[in-house]
């Protein structure tokens, strides 16, 4: 390719990158292209296709930093993820319990470690 | 659905711990707050040039991934995944064959050392943002997507594919054997487009042959 072609494209390629939305988002261009785009629901089949192709993939999440038990919330996080899946029939008590199980969560990960 | 009409039982800070938990939820919960939402992005963004399903897939695995690098403090969890979301479009449609995250997003030209799948580094310091509203700036724009528009298809998917891996000339042999071409065609296709480019912007007085564009 000439040197005339090369310049050219060195100085047009950015600007088209944005025009044609090729390019990534920072931040709040990504917060704004969320609140302009339409919502497109997935359904649950969808989502659980997703979920089992990113959590079997055979790559296990980054260790978080710091202690973290992996156990002592199971329960309680699996009892809040049916209560989501049954958000629509959401009943006052389902809602206590909810409270009640987000308390005991967060009250868990404030928990100190215990002295010996 | 709207925003307010959807049952959000838990919130960014309650799924962002499970996500660092590893606790697949978690990532449920994310597509079922804010999937829908992403997949509008991706579609109003991208068209018909990649698979939202696959995006979303390919996004999820970054996400489950790299959660621990999620910072509540420089971004929303929604404007976290949809970068994430981005940028495995931008992968796609750059006929990027590897997934692996710092192959693929070095060579887009914005990865940075402490990795993190959203970041967009440097590039967007040197390149500006898309929230300028400057009405010259929008028309130009506008008349650049024509001409894109314009170009045969079988070279506009090779300029996009180059746009999207960064203005660089795009993986010639992955786009040959997704288009069933040999190598060389690209090559050609590659060249003729971007002629065709730049006398149209110098026909509509987008650009000077001094390079002042």
């Amino acid at each position: 390719m000439s040197d005339n072609m090369d310049k050219f494209w060195d100085n047009v390629s950015n600007e088209l990158r944005r025009a044609l939305h090729l390019r990534p988002l920072n931040a709040d261009e990504a917060e704004q292209a969320c609140k302009e785009a339409s919502d497109v629901p997935l359904n649950r089949d969808q989502i659980e296709a997703i979920v089992a192709s990113a959590t079997g993939a055979g790559s296990d999440p980054e260790p978080t930093p710091g202690p973290v038990d992996f156990g002592s919330n199971s329960e309680v996080e699996d009892e809040m993820l049916v209560l989501n899946r049954n958000a629509a029939r959401k009943t006052p008590e389902v809602q206590r319990r909810l409270d009640e199980l987000r308390r005991k969560l967060l009250e868990d990960d404030d928990d100190p470690q215990p002295q010996d | 659905m709207t925003d307010d009409s959807r049952p959000t039982i838990l919130d960014d800070t309650e799924i962002a711990l499970l996500l660092r938990k590893g606790d697949r939820g978690g990532l449920r919960a994310l597509l079922e707050v804010h999937g829908g939402r992403i997949a509008g992005v991706i579609g109003s963004r991208f068209g018909c040039r990649v698979d939202t399903n696959q995006v979303l897939a390919d996004a999820a695995i970054k996400v489950w991934k790299h959660a621990s690098t999620f910072d509540d403090r420089r971004r929303t969890l929604r404007a976290w995944f949809t970068q994430i979301a981005v940028r495995c479009a931008l992968d796609i449609i750059a006929a990027q064959r590897s997934t692996d995250d710092h192959k693929s997003f070095s060579e887009i030209g914005d990865v940075d050392h402490e990795y993190d799948p959203a970041d967009t580094g440097t590039w967007l310091a040197h390149n500006g943002t898309e929230l300028s509203h400057d009405p010259r700036q929008k028309q130009r724009e506008t008349a650049l997507r024509e001409i894109v528009e314009q170009l045969p298809p079988s070279q506009k998917v090779v300029i996009e594919a180059d746009l999207a891996a960064g203005g660089v000339s795009a993986d010639g042999a992955e786009l040959a054997r997704r288009l069933g071409v040999p190598a060389g065609t690209i090559r050609v296709r590659r060249n003729r487009a971007r002629k065709s480019i730049r006398r149209e912007m110098i026909r509509r007085g987008l650009y000077s042959e001094e390079g002042d564009s």
